[in-house]
């Protein structure tokens, strides 16, 4: 990734990607055989039923996960033949949202926000960034509580405010909704959105939930670990409208 | 169910396991060891008195009977002690620290000293006579003129006429200066011819008996005979005399006076010192008078069929005796016939003789003294003689009385060559020692004089004597009731040149150690030192640590060589009375007084525990117990959420305590098992003592230390609420910290170690014990050389590190670093997934390594620095003075403490590089 890509987003490419989990004598495939592209600066909605392979398909593009087939490219880095110490570097552009927050209990939102750069040496102010972050989130004034003093929605917030951290150009989000009630959840997108726009990056959020597959550009359905529906939400119908006709409100 | 927790903690199991079996048999084997001799001194010093030195050390047994029930020790009792001590004992003594000065002294034995004594009878000679004959008869006086031993007349025959010397004597006959050659006549000596007024020539043949050859000392029979020519113008010449077996010829100097040569047999005591030490100790290189002083590098040499030993040797003589001459002249008829008469008619004669009383000569010579500046090497020691010391009896009124017994000489002056001519005369005096002949003259030895000494100008001489077994001062006992001390003239009595007299001398001869092997032989040398006076370094005043660190250092000689050791600080003298009885020789029964030394304090080899060992082991066991309490109370912690469903289902809350201490205990009892099992042949390995009993205390030791480390973790475990079921597995943070020290990994793991206080605590304690012993010891080992004497609670103690202690201190470390590295590895389990989060977030491995490592440092470094500064408390409270190096001896071992911690963090820390963020994220 260039400094002129991070503008716009990272670029992705996915290519016959394959991952499946051994259950006892069972092998359950997870991704099967995946190939798609996320073009720079956009957010792509990853839908399906539970066990459709959302998560794994997200977890491989973060590089939480190694897939048994296939490729991922990102900015031209083939990060499925990059050697795991390489990982890292690849890990501290990418942003990654978690269902369950997964926020550290021992540290105050402020320290939660700034822990992937605590090791590093950056050219801002860790603290100020973290302030600055979390005032965007709408936290201002609780840096020093503790996660456990936060609701959930707050936790998510200091989530997505940990995740933007780094400046990603890439940011994972899987079911950052999922825990939170529905007027929540509408913050959260709208929070997203907005930070997008202020910080163009390339986005990929895994969910079963109609209003957060609107707020995207697009949307892939999977099933079984396969794509059945690829499609775009950027044409002339209203994305609402789309995805009534594609299936209801539960994707 | 306790079994089937066991097995699926497996890897916990075998790590509690490990603990208990490395504590317990560490314990068992280690508490072999505790008993260790303790020098047990009783005895207060009541004076503040200090000799030369301040420990004795002799061979084992060396102590007598009388000594050993009276604590009195008998004046000069080193001269009965012959060897016992090897080079190598007097070497590990001079190893042993705060040792200033060992000083060794192998006393050799009583060796015949052979001198001529000049006589002067020029007053006695009638110049008018042409020939005469003057009989002398030696009394030799000992015991202050009580005893009195004569020996064979010595006549001195005196001619003006003159004198042919022979010349040389071979197997046709005699030649003499003159060309005469006579036929080797029986009983004709080495003397002159005698030229007659008619101008015949008479052969004078001496005075001794056929079988004698006319030697002078192959038998104490056999009268002397000594011819002089006294010349026209007044002055002697003592006639040529031939040596050698007549190869050649002595000449001698005309004189003024008349100076009759009278043998004087005496005796002198042998000794070898190591030269140094001995200036060290006593200035002896200060007392030497002329000459030089004895350097270590002399030797015995051979030269000529002689063994020289080099020697220093006293100026006076360390026995009193005196020779009285009673002189008469022959009858003239006699003497007029004596040229050309045979000796063994002239001793037929001589024996019958009508004599006239000349009157006595008093001697005023004492037995020679080698004189270095003249050169003179007159004394010829083949022979050494051992004596021991007295038996004594008890008189009723507490005098002591050494057993008498009749002389034996002919059991111990069996020296082929010589005979018994070269004895004194008091040999046959009543004998209170035994006596034993040391060496069967195999080499003839001559004493090569390097210098005298005078033992009065010892240093500190005064004090010297009035340590025990002091070695340079004469003994001497003044007369105990008033008969005695008129007998004795008012004077003490002193030793006589009888190796069985009640008094034995003190050395007049020192060698060297070096040249003992040319002397008793290379295997009699090895052990040939009879006694080590050892002063103690820093003694300035006798006060109770002095006094401790001075019976440490006996112990340590004690129990590092094997050997007898006396302190001899603060001894006092005692007057002691002793009836000697009757002697042979005319001494009347005396009553003496002798000054015996009474030690001031006693020892005893103790059996004693180790108290700082066993305290040294005990760590071993309450480290083992952290560990174990810190691993429990994980398990408990680990299983809260089963134990709450346990508790949902009805277990009433002693089962559930039961059930953790349970399977603690099984651990516990599995590992004791073990660890009974392999006590003994691992206290056989390193060699300590260990018996069945011992090891099989393994067992419930193991037991003990897992219910005591089950308490608090037992009661957590009955605590548990059903609620806990339904609440997260991720406990709460009750407080937020605000972090002062920035955003940096450093800063992570310091607030890591905040977040279970009671484990970072018994980490931190383990290893601040382990890393306070460690200081301690390593303090104790280099500061003070493995030896300190100091105060602990009011008493004066002295610490010495043993190898064991070693051991129990690395036991100890090694549980603290296991402890620590645990308490680590239980950290990485339980956050495994907050460092999954941290690592997904883009943390690098090295990143979550390191802050893995910090806090295993972190908690080391609080644990390494609060042990060092106790240990290094302990040590200053200990030791009076802490140098400063004991400073930066804490500090390098607080480092250790520090560098072992991150040992310690090692593995935990690369743990975290398995970490599978899938499986942890899979919570999702």
């Amino acid at each position: 990734m260039t400094d002129s890509t991070t503008g716009a987003g990272a670029t992705v490419r996915v290519a016959e990607l394959a991952k499946h989990y051994q259950s006892g004598d069972v092998r359950i495939p997870a991704v099967a055989g995946v190939s798609l592209e996320f073009a720079p600066g956009t957010m792509t909605a990853i839908t399906g039923p539970s066990g459709s392979g959302k998560s794994t398909l997200l977890h491989l593009v973060g590089a939480i996960e190694a897939p048994d087939a296939g490729t991922i490219t990102v900015d031209d880095v083939e990060i499925t033949s990059v050697k795991r110490r390489h990982l890292t570097a690849y890990r501290r552009r990418v942003g990654f949202v978690f269902q369950r927050y997964h926020l550290l209990p021992a540290l105050t939102a402020l320290d939660n926000v700034i822990a992937p750069v605590v090791p590093y040496r950056v050219k801002f102010d860790k603290a100020a960034r973290g302030r600055e972050l979390l005032a965007a989130v709408g936290l201002a004034g609780r840096e020093n509580a503790l996660p456990s003093q936060l609701s959930g929605g707050q936790q998510q917030r200091v989530a997505i405010a940990r995740a933007l951290v780094g400046a990603p150009s890439l940011l994972l989000a899987d079911e950052p909704t999922g825990n939170l009630d529905s007027r929540t959840g509408t913050e959260i997108l709208d929070l997203l959105a907005a930070l997008r726009a202020e910080h163009p990056m390339t986005v990929l959020v895994a969910t079963h939930e109609q209003h957060v597959a609107a707020a995207c550009d697009r949307l892939i359905r999977l099933r079984d670990g396969e794509v059945v529906q690829d499609v775009s939400l950027a044409g002339g119908e209203e994305p609402e409208q789309t995805l009534s006709r594609l299936g209801g409100s539960r994707l | 169910m306790i079994w089937s927790q066991l097995r699926r903690r497996l890897w916990r199991s075998s790590a509690l396991f490990a603990a208990i079996l490395l504590a317990t048999t560490g314990f068992t084997v280690l508490t072999g060891t505790v008993n260790t001799s303790r020098l047990q001194v009783t005895g207060e010093v009541n004076a503040n008195f200090r000799g030369a030195y301040d420990i004795l050390v002799r061979p084992k047994g060396a102590r007598t009977a009388t000594e050993g029930e009276r604590e009195l020790v008998a004046p000069n009792q080193l001269s009965g002690t012959y060897g016992g001590i090897t080079l190598d004992q007097y070497r590990a003594i001079q190893e042993i620290q705060d040792v200033e000065v060992a000083a060794p002294i192998a006393t050799l034995g009583t060796t015949i000293v052979v001198d001529w004594a000049p006589v002067d009878i020029t007053d006695l000679v009638d110049r008018s006579k042409t020939r005469q004959l003057i009989r002398l008869d030696p009394a030799f006086l000992a015991d202050r003129g009580l005893s009195r031993s004569t020996r064979v007349s010595h006549y001195v025959y005196i001619t003006q006429r003159p004198l042919i010397a022979m010349e040389s004597a071979d197997g046709g006959g005699v030649r003499f200066r003159d060309g005469t050659v006579l036929k080797d006549e029986a009983h004709c000596g080495l003397y002159p011819i005698e030229v007659a007024e008619d101008g015949t020539k008479r052969r004078l043949c001496g005075a001794g008996l056929p079988h004698t050859g006319g030697s002078q000392i192959t038998d104490d029979k056999a009268p002397e005979f000594t011819v002089f020519r006294l010349l026209p113008d007044g002055r002697f010449l003592q006639a040529a005399h031939t040596g050698g077996g007549g190869l050649h010829t002595q000449d001698f100097p005309a004189q003024d006076r008349l100076l009759v040569g009278m043998l004087w047999p005496t005796t002198a005591g042998v000794a070898a010192i190591d030269p140094e030490p001995e200036a060290r100790l006593l200035g002896l290189d200060g007392a030497v008078v002329s000459g030089r002083y004895l350097r270590p590098g002399d030797t015995s040499s051979a030269k000529a069929g002689q063994l020289l030993v080099p020697a220093l040797t006293a100026r006076q003589p360390q026995i009193d005796e005196t020779l009285s001459v009673a002189a008469s002249v022959v009858d003239d008829a006699l003497t007029s016939g004596l040229p050309g008469t045979t000796a063994d008619i002239l001793y037929h004669r001589l024996g019958s003789a009508r004599r006239a009383g000349l009157g006595t000569v008093r001697v005023d010579a004492q037995p020679l003294q080698p004189d270095v500046v003249n050169g003179v090497r007159g004394i010829a020691t083949a022979v050494l003689v051992h004596n021991a010391p007295p038996r004594y009896e008890r008189s009723p009124d507490g005098a002591l009385r050494p057993a008498a017994s009749a002389p034996q000489p002919d059991q111990w002056t069996n020296d082929f060559r010589f005979g018994r001519g070269v004895w004194s005369g008091f040999i046959h005096d009543t004998a209170f020692r035994a006596a034993t002949p040391a060496n069967a003259g195999e080499t003839r030895l001559l004493i090569d004089p390097v210098g005298v000494f005078d033992p009065q100008r010892l240093a500190e001489f005064s004090q010297l004597s009035r340590v025990p077994l002091e070695t340079y001062q004469a003994p001497g006992a003044a007369g105990a009731d008033a008969a005695s001390r008129e007998l004795l003239d008012d004077r003490p009595l002193a030793p006589s040149s009888n190796p069985q007299g009640y008094l034995a001398p003190s050395p007049q001869i020192l060698t060297t150690l070096d040249a003992l092997p040319g002397i008793i032989g290379p295997q009699r040398a090895r052990d040939a030192i009879s006694a080590v006076r050892v002063r103690v370094g820093n003694v300035h005043t006798l006060d109770e640590l002095t006094r401790e660190r001075i019976r440490r250092i006996a112990e340590e000689i004690s129990t590092t060589t094997g050997l007898d050791v006396d302190i001899t600080v603060g001894s006092s003298l005692q007057p002691q009375t002793v009836e000697l009885a009757a002697g042979t020789l005319g001494r009347p029964e005396l009553r003496l007084t002798e000054l015996w030394t009474r030690k001031g304090v006693a020892v005893a080899i103790m059996e004693a525990i180790d108290r700082k060992s066993v305290l040294l082991f005990g760590l071993i066991l309450v480290v083992c117990v952290l560990f174990l309490a810190n691993a429990t109370t994980a398990a408990v912690r680990d299983r809260r959420r089963e134990l709450a469903v346990l508790a949902c289902v009805g277990w009433p809350r002693h089962r559930l305590a039961a059930l953790v201490s349970g399977e603690v205990a099984l651990v516990g009892l599995a590992a004791g098992l073990v660890s009974a099992g392999l006590a003994l042949p691992l206290s056989r390995a390193v060699d300590v003592p260990a018996g069945t009993a011992q090891a099989l205390a393994a067992v419930p030791l193991a037991l003990l230390l897992a219910v005591v480390s089950a308490v608090v973790p037992a009661i957590q475990a009955a605590r548990a609420h059903p609620g806990t079921a339904l609440a997260p597995l991720v406990s709460p943070v009750r407080r937020a910290r605000r972090s002062r020290t920035g955003h940096t990994v450093l800063s992570a793991a310091l607030r890591n170690t905040r977040r279970r206080p009671g484990r970072t605590l018994l980490a931190a304690a383990a290893v601040a014990l382990g890393v306070g012993a460690f200081t301690t010891l390593l303090t104790l080992t280099w500061v003070f050389h493995g030896n300190v004497t100091g105060t602990l609670l009011g008493d004066a103690v002295s610490l010495r590190v043993r190898a064991v202690d070693t051991v129990a201190v690395a036991a100890t470390l090694l549980l603290a670093v296991l402890a620590l590295a645990d308490v680590l590895y239980l950290n990485v389990r339980e956050r495994s997934a907050e460092l999954a989060t941290l690592q997904a977030a883009g943390w690098s491995d090295g990143a979550l390594t390191r802050l893995i490592a910090y806090e295993g440092v972190l908690i080391g470094a609080a644990g390494a620095l609060l042990g060092a500064g106790v240990g290094l408390f302990f040590v200053d409270r200990f030791a009076a003075a802490v140098p400063a190096t004991a400073v930066a001896v804490t500090a390098a071992a607080a480092l250790a403490g520090v560098a072992l911690s991150g040992l310690a963090a090692v593995l935990p820390a690369l743990s975290v590089r398995r970490l599978r963020l899938s499986t942890l994220l899979a919570q999702e």
